[in-house]
């Protein structure tokens, strides 16, 4: 870059943003970060690790990690296969493909509390599958560990399926032409190429994924409940302590607000990168 | 009854290819013509990766394809190198000529043994742990090379094996793909829309242009005397 252009900008067209913009911009960008500021703030830094440890929460994050992390584990189990279906599923009838990508679509636009609602219809005591499971085996999912597991699977395998399907979509395939012409067979050219080039896509999804599950709220609430080393998972038990120790909530508002700021750090090529290309 | 012996037509919406072919053992064979002309398709349906519409297409005594018999790429064996190459990003130098004698059920240790000793064989045994990336033009010619040769074929297919190559570093390369081409005693087509390339490595030349063959023979006989405008313009500025 020549030496000039740090006092002289080559692009004669300047910004090209009218005056009165600015100030509606700048009352966006407050309110979008003025909160996280405040919760930065008013955190009580000093008593966090002894909240952490002392108190219920700790028991909601090592559920709120397990449980994310097995939303997660499912999510890329279930969701990697359906995204290739989705992506190489080219020779089908196009209204078929859009169903269902309309339908992988649904939770991502859905209330949580109405995908929880849901849930129960379809797991719980008499709900479509649940009654079988109960009458058959004496088992009930709804206000259990997988209650919460499942609630956080649903909402967040939609962010893995399309994450690995956009990556599937800009994959080369003739790698996968060049793996045959080798004498590969379908399942290693899926294991050993194909995989491995859509690794980053999976990467990303996946910490989507979990991020969406950490913040579950609506859906598990509404499925899974409230009981303590159960189903509390971290923003339960944030809203809880709310009304009874407003300490510990903050603490609990640090704490996923930090695991937040990781994701955005795990994720900073693909979203604030776009920014400087 | 040995060598290739490939007669077909690909039929597309809006183009059709008809191709005959005699390639024999020891022998390289260069289709040669503009973009869009077929020689890709050509190319890939001889590696199996587009099945023609009618014909067939046979390899010593197997028949690889027609009317009632396919063989996938995957079974077919032909050794294939890309126009841009196509090494795995994501393997090693030597993982990716190992790739094929793995995928064949080579136990991985042996496998990459026999990739290390191919890779020193064309100079390139201190790039056998870079990532593609790192490899130049030429070095990644090489590997793909090796990559396909490795499984010994019978039938080596090269695409546009100089297009990937910028012009300064052309000329060697095209000398070492000469050198290999001649220790390798299997059929060989090349396709190419350059004909300085088809000339310097094939023994015979087929003209392709928008799907049919305009003329075939000796590189040399086929420079000289043009079968048409086409063909004429084709070696004009090839220094034949």
């Amino acid at each position: 870059m020549p030496a000039s252009s740090l006092s002289r900008s080559p692009d004669a067209r300047g910004s090209g943003i009218p005056g009165i913009l600015w100030v509606p911009a700048g009352i966006a960008l407050a309110f979008l970060v003025l909160p996280v500021v405040s919760l930065l703030v008013q955190a009580p830094w000093r008593t966090l690790g002894q909240v952490v440890v002392g108190s219920d929460v700790g028991q909601s994050l090592a559920l709120s990690l397990g449980a994310g992390a097995a939303a997660t584990v499912v999510s890329i189990v279930f969701g990697v296969p359906l995204a290739w279906v989705l992506a190489r599923s080219t020779g089908w009838n196009p209204a078929i493909r859009r169903l269902l990508r309309a339908f992988v679509t649904v939770p991502l636009v859905l209330p949580p509390v109405v995908g929880g609602i849901a849930l129960v219809l379809l797991l719980g005591r008499t709900g479509l599958i649940g009654q079988f499971l109960y009458r058959w085996f004496d088992f009930t999912i709804p206000f259990t560990t997988p209650a919460v597991i499942i609630s956080e699977s649903f909402v967040a395998m939609p962010f893995l399926v399309l994450s690995v399907e956009g990556a599937l979509r800009g994959a080369d395939r003739r790698y996968e032409d060049a793996a045959a012409t080798l004498g590969a067979s379908r399942w290693m050219i899926f294991r050993r190429v194909t995989l491995p080039l859509v690794a980053p896509g999976i990467l990303a999804g996946a910490v989507l994924s979990f991020a969406r599950a950490l913040g579950e709220f609506g859906a598990t609430i509404t499925f899974a409940g409230d009981f303590p080393g159960v189903t509390r998972t971290m923003p339960i038990a944030a809203y809880i302590a709310l009304e009874t120790d407003p300490g510990a909530a903050y603490v609990i508002a640090v704490i996923l607000l930090l695991v937040s700021v990781a994701v955005l750090f795990l994720l900073r090529d693909r979203w604030i990168g776009g920014l400087t290309s | 009854m040995s060598g290739l012996h490939a007669s077909f037509t690909v039929e597309r919406p809006a183009f059709t290819l008809t191709i005959d072919l005699e390639v024999g053992t020891s022998t390289v064979t260069a289709v040669v013509g503009p973009n869009g002309s077929g020689k890709t398709t050509t190319l890939m349906a001889l590696a199996g990766l587009i099945r023609p519409t009618s014909g067939h297409i046979r390899l010593g005594e197997r028949t690889l394809d027609d009317d009632t018999r396919y063989v996938s790429a995957a079974h077919r064996g032909a050794g294939v190198v890309f126009q841009d190459y196509l090494l795995f990003p994501h393997l090693s130098a030597v993982e990716n000529v190992a790739f094929g004698l793995i995928a064949r059920g080579t136990h991985r240790a042996v496998a990459l043994d026999a990739a290390r000793r191919w890779l020193a064989r064309l100079d390139l045994e201190n790039f056998a742990a870079v990532r593609p990336g790192q490899l130049s033009g030429g070095q990644a010619q090489r590997v793909a090379l090796a990559r396909a040769l490795i499984l010994e074929p019978e039938l080596l297919l090269l695409d546009e094996p100089m297009a990937a190559l910028d012009a300064s570093t052309r000329t060697e390369v095209r000398r070492d793909l000469i050198t290999e081409l001649r220790a390798y005693n299997g059929s060989t087509v090349l396709v190419t829309h350059d004909p300085t390339d088809a000339l310097a490595l094939a023994d015979e030349l087929i003209v392709l242009d928008a799907g049919s063959v305009v003329q075939r023979g000796i590189p040399a006989q086929v420079a000289a005397t043009p079968a048409n405008d086409y063909v004429a313009g084709l070696f004009e500025h090839a220094g034949a």
